[in-house]
This record gives structure tokens, C-alpha cells and sequence, in this order.
């Protein structure tokens, strides 16, 4: 399973064994990992589960659509070009060895 | 290996053989709390052959799944208008009568179903995000400053009707380019559409209900018509805007319409989850300490006061399609009832979960829904609570529950207060 780790706002990290095909969100949450929220279950429909994605990843992953782009622009911590609601992001192989930092604010 | 056939929603347990309907309508979170001891399995048969969900697992599942939409208008308006519930013969109205009631039922976002549900419901949820409410807050701080001076005057003052009713109709109006008198009047008002969530209804309760509802879709209508011709209206700029690039059938009619429908959320129901988060803080001396001498808890305050005391404590889904869900075989066209009042107070997720707890992690709550039906003005509804709360629990001020006995509405969908007297006074820091 790809190793990911999780990077929250005050720099404790958590690395977490993600199965593939889940979110990126859902595997944060297996882990307990704190400040994804994930209030809507997945659907980008909240902004709660915002985080600043790897860029070394990012040409690899599905491009956001225009409703999370729009979610995004509204979330409260501020946005950066690595953007990404966590549940929109499937987990795959190549994924091991990913950074995603997690903003200090999702509500 | 055989499978197992999954179970259709006839065959599950019967809400009815666990409890009577005056019982279930006479105080819905005490009904849901004894129905986890007395239905053995999480999933339900309702009336109708709906599907009655209760736990939180369950709710949040089916809340996410696209197969599991919006309870549409027309059946909503057949529900009001002819469903017998056991309470007597319903007297069919006259269309004439029920005009604005269809009117706020068709363009609600809540009723709305894909391909039109998402952008609907996105012409909302971008002026409503976090960081797009900001500038909303100064106005809500200078409203809940005015009502503690007023508050502070009359030393003992109803936060139903005297604060947050005040606060909340205030502040959308404010923001909606209305004045401070169709303030007054949509406050007014609301008496009215309370009967909108009663599970059943007199013929009178029906005609003051259609009534009310009418006047109120033409007060606000017509308030936000006017504002937005007037060009200078950010708000309803922006609204109008994606309105007009909308181009699916069931579309709202106009922008008045559309906010007259749908902000009836933002003049009633953050009102009542002021109340209902304020009577249970000030009934919690130690929390109420606490947040006091630490304002950043207001967040807490929040969302511990609308888990226990969630404004919907249910709401009516439809399946879309046929879905199979842990073995329940749900076939296209069931009513999906969720019981968020029952999810909120789950034990399999919240420790002790009827009891108030500040501390408590803020994630698994269903007060808002889910899925791609989340309230889109939730993070509205939170930031002016907050400001309120802030306000009210400054340290200068003492404010304090009346000896008096507290009586939610019954026959109710809607968790709410009569009146909550309560005493105001400067004490010095």
C-alpha cells in the first residue's frame, strides 16, 4: 500500500499505509489523522478536507473540476496552486512517498 | 457459497410496532434516544413504506450516496396538502390557497435533483463559504451589539423573539438590501411558517401556514426584486448572475424567488440554532465559564449545542434509483427519511452522547445534513452564532436563564423554544 504522509499546519507528521482506491480524505481519516474533516462524505461539498498537495504529484492527478474549484475558492485557509479537496484525489500506486500539508483552518 | 438476498424496506422492522405516532410526535429527540434501545437493527420501515434511518453510519452513507436525492416539491406539496397522518380527515385546499406554498417548495434548492441540484445549489454555496461570509461579519457584530444595548435597557428580555429572531431577520435583510421594517415583518411572520414543520396540521394551522407562507414569498420577493434593480447589491448581483447562466428545466423563477425560497433558512432557522445553542450553554454554568474566559470555544459551543439540539431533527430524501445498502434492497422511489436528532446522538460515534461536552471533537454531527446536499449556508449560520455568542458572553455582561419551564414545540420537525426569558445585565469585569 502507498505510504503517504500527512504534514498538519504546526509540523507533526503522520504517515499512513493508504489503500489504493480510496480518497486521499479517507485514508487521513482511517488514520485518525487530525484537521481533515471531510464533513460531506466525499462529495466536494464542503471544504473541509482542503489540503496543499505534493507538487511532484500533481501533473499525475485528475485535474479539479469547476464545482471543486469553486469549493476551493471559498475554503478558509488560503488557497495556493496545489489546492486539492483530499476526496477527490483516489489514491493509487504511484502515490507512495507523497507529502500532503494540511492547512490550519478548514472551518 | 450463497448469497444472501438483500432485504426489501417491506420487511424490515416497523416504526409503528416500536412506538405510537403521538408518542414519536410528542418530543422527537427523546423519541429517537428510546428508539435506539427499542429497534434492534439500525434500519426501519416507515409510513409509506419509507425507509427510516437512524445512526449515524448509516445517515452519513446514504447522505453521500448520489443515489439518494432530494424529496421533490410536488411530492412535499402532497404531503402538506393531502398525506393522512392518523390525525383526521385532511381537507384538500384550494389551488388559489396554496399558490405561494408551491412557489417556495419549487424553488428551493432542497428540492431540486440532478442535472439542475448542483448548480442550483452552488449559487448558493459560493457566496456562502467561509471565506466569502467575511465581510458579512461587521454587520452581524454591530446587530448583536444594538440587540445587548436594547436587551440591557429592559433587563429581562425573551432571546426568542427579543434577540435572535431580531438578530437573524436584521441581519438577511441587511445584507438582502431590505428594509428594517420588511425586517420586522418577515419576523413576524415566521410565527406562520413554524406550522410549515409540523408533522400534522388543523385546517386552520394549514390556512394560517398558506397564508403566511404566500405573504412571505411576496414580502421577500419582491424586497429583493427591488434591491437588485437598484444595481448596487453585491450579494444579489453575484446570485442573479449565476442564475441567469443557469439553464436547466425546474430553474427558479427569478432572483426573488430563488432568495424569497431559499434565505428562508438564513431569517428562521439560524434564529433557532442561536436559541438552542445559547438555552443549552446557559444551562451548562461550567461551559458557560469557560467560554466566558475563553472565547475561541464559541466554536464548540456551536457545534455541541446543535448536535443536541439540531434545528431539522429530520429531513426526507428519495431515492433515485434502486440502491442496495448493507444488505436492504431500496427500491426506486422510497422515501428516505433521516432522522439527523437520532444520528447526532449516536453512541456508536459520540461518547456519552447526551450529555453536553465542550471538548468534543467537532467531526460526525449530522445538524447539517450531507452529502451533496449539505446545507450550503451552514458556515453562515455557525459565523453568526458565533459573533452572537461572543457578544453575549463578553465578560462585562451576565446573562441568565428566568426560573421557567422550557417547552419545545411538539408535533414538530423542528427543535425549537416558545420563549426563552432570560435576564441581561452589565457586571463589572
Amino acid at each position: 500500500m502507498p505510504l503517504i504522509r500527512f504534514v498538519e499546519a504546526d509540523g507533526t507528521a503522520h504517515t499512513v499505509d493508504a489503500a489504493v482506491g480510496q480518497s486521499l480524505k479517507q485514508a487521513a481519516l482511517d488514520h485518525l489523522v487530525p484537521g481533515i474533516i471531510g464533513d460531506c462524505g466525499g462529495c466536494a461539498s464542503c471544504g473541509t478536507c482542503h489540503a496543499y498537495v505534493d507538487e511532484k504529484f500533481l501533473p499525475s492527478l485528475p485535474p479539479a473540476d469547476g464545482n471543486e474549484d469553486m469549493i476551493l475558492d471559498g475554503v478558509p485557509a488560503a488557497r495556493a496552486h496545489n489546492s486539492r479537496l483530499t476526496c477527490q484525489i483516489p489514491v493509487t500506486d504511484d502515490m507512495s512517498g507523497m507529502v500532503v500539508h494540511i492547512p490550519d483552518a478548514q472551518l | 457459497m450463497h448469497s444472501v438476498p438483500p432485504t426489501p424496506v417491506t420487511e424490515l422492522p416497523a416504526l409503528e410496532d416500536l412506538f405510537t405516532f403521538d408518542e414519536f410526535s410528542r418530543d422527537f429527540v427523546e423519541a429517537a434516544r428510546e428508539l435506539r434501545h427499542r429497534a434492534r437493527t439500525s434500519l426501519l420501515r416507515g409510513p409509506e413504506n419509507s425507509l427510516v434511518v437512524l445512526r449515524n453510519r448509516d445517515a452519513r452513507a446514504l447522505a453521500a450516496n448520489p443515489q439518494v436525492g432530494n424529496m421533490p416539491a410536488e411530492i412535499l406539496f402532497w404531503m402538506a396538502t393531502e398525506m393522512d397522518l392518523g390525525s383526521g380527515p385532511v381537507t384538500k385546499p384550494e389551488p388559489e390557497q396554496t399558490a405561494g406554498f408551491d412557489r417556495f417548495l419549487r424553488n428551493q434548492v432542497f428540492t431540486s435533483n440532478p442535472p439542475l441540484h448542483q448548480p442550483n445549489r452552488n449559487i448558493l454555496a459560493r457566496q456562502l463559504m467561509p471565506r466569502n461570509i467575511l465581510p458579512f461579519a461587521p454587520l452581524a457584530e454591530r446587530l448583536a451589539q444594538e440587540l445587548v444595548e436594547e436587551a440591557l435597557e429592559r433587563q429581562q428580555i425573551d432571546f426568542v423573539h427579543e434577540f435572535a429572531g431580531r438578530y437573524a431577520t436584521r441581519f438577511w435583510a441587511g445584507q438582502l438590501g431590505m428594509t428594517r421594517d420588511e425586517a420586522t415583518h418577515v419576523q413576524a411572520l415566521m410565527e406562520e411558517m413554524n406550522l410549515t414543520f409540523l408533522l400534522t396540521r388543523s385546517p386552520e394551522q394549514s390556512e394560517q401556514m398558506f397564508s403566511g407562507v404566500d405573504t412571505y414569498m411576496d414580502v421577500v420577493g419582491e424586497a429583493v426584486r427591488r434591491a437588485w434593480a437598484k444595481g448596487d447589491n453585491e450579494l444579489l448581483h453575484a446570485m442573479a448572475a449565476d442564475l441567469a447562466k443557469l439553464d436547466i428545466e425546474g430553474k427558479p423563477e427569478d432572483i426573488g424567488t430563488f432568495v424569497a425560497a431559499n434565505f428562508f433558512d438564513g431569517f428562521h432557522t439560524v434564529a433557532v440554532a442561536l436559541v438552542n445553542v445559547f438555552f443549552r450553554l446557559l444551562g451548562n454554568s461550567a461551559a458557560h465559564a469557560r467560554v466566558r474566559a475563553e472565547p475561541s470555544l464559541v466554536t464548540n459551543a456551536f457545534h455541541e449545542g446543535t448536535r443536541l439540539e439540531s434545528p431539522l431533527m429530520v429531513s426526507q430524501r428519495l431515492a433515485l434509483q434502486d440502491i442496495e445498502y448493507e444488505g436492504v434492497f431500496i427500491p426506486a422511489g422510497t422515501p428516505v427519511v433521516m432522522v439527523w436528532a437520532a444520528a447526532n446522538r449516536d453512541p456508536e460515534v459520540f461518547t456519552d452522547p447526551d450529555d453536553y461536552h465542550l471538548d468534543r471533537p467537532v467531526q460526525h454531527g449530522t445538524t447539517f445534513g450531507g452529502g451533496a446536499h449539505l446545507c450550503p449556508g451552514r458556515n453562515a449560520a455557525r459565523m453568526l452564532t458565533e459573533i452572537a455568542l461572543t457578544t453575549l458572553t463578553a465578560p462585562d455582561l451576565d446573562v441568565a436563564l428566568v426560573d421557567h419551564e422550557h417547552a419545545w414545540v411538539p408535533n414538530s420537525l423542528m427543535r425549537h423554544l416558545t420563549e426563552l426569558p432570560v435576564t441581561v445585565r452589565r457586571v463589572s469585569r
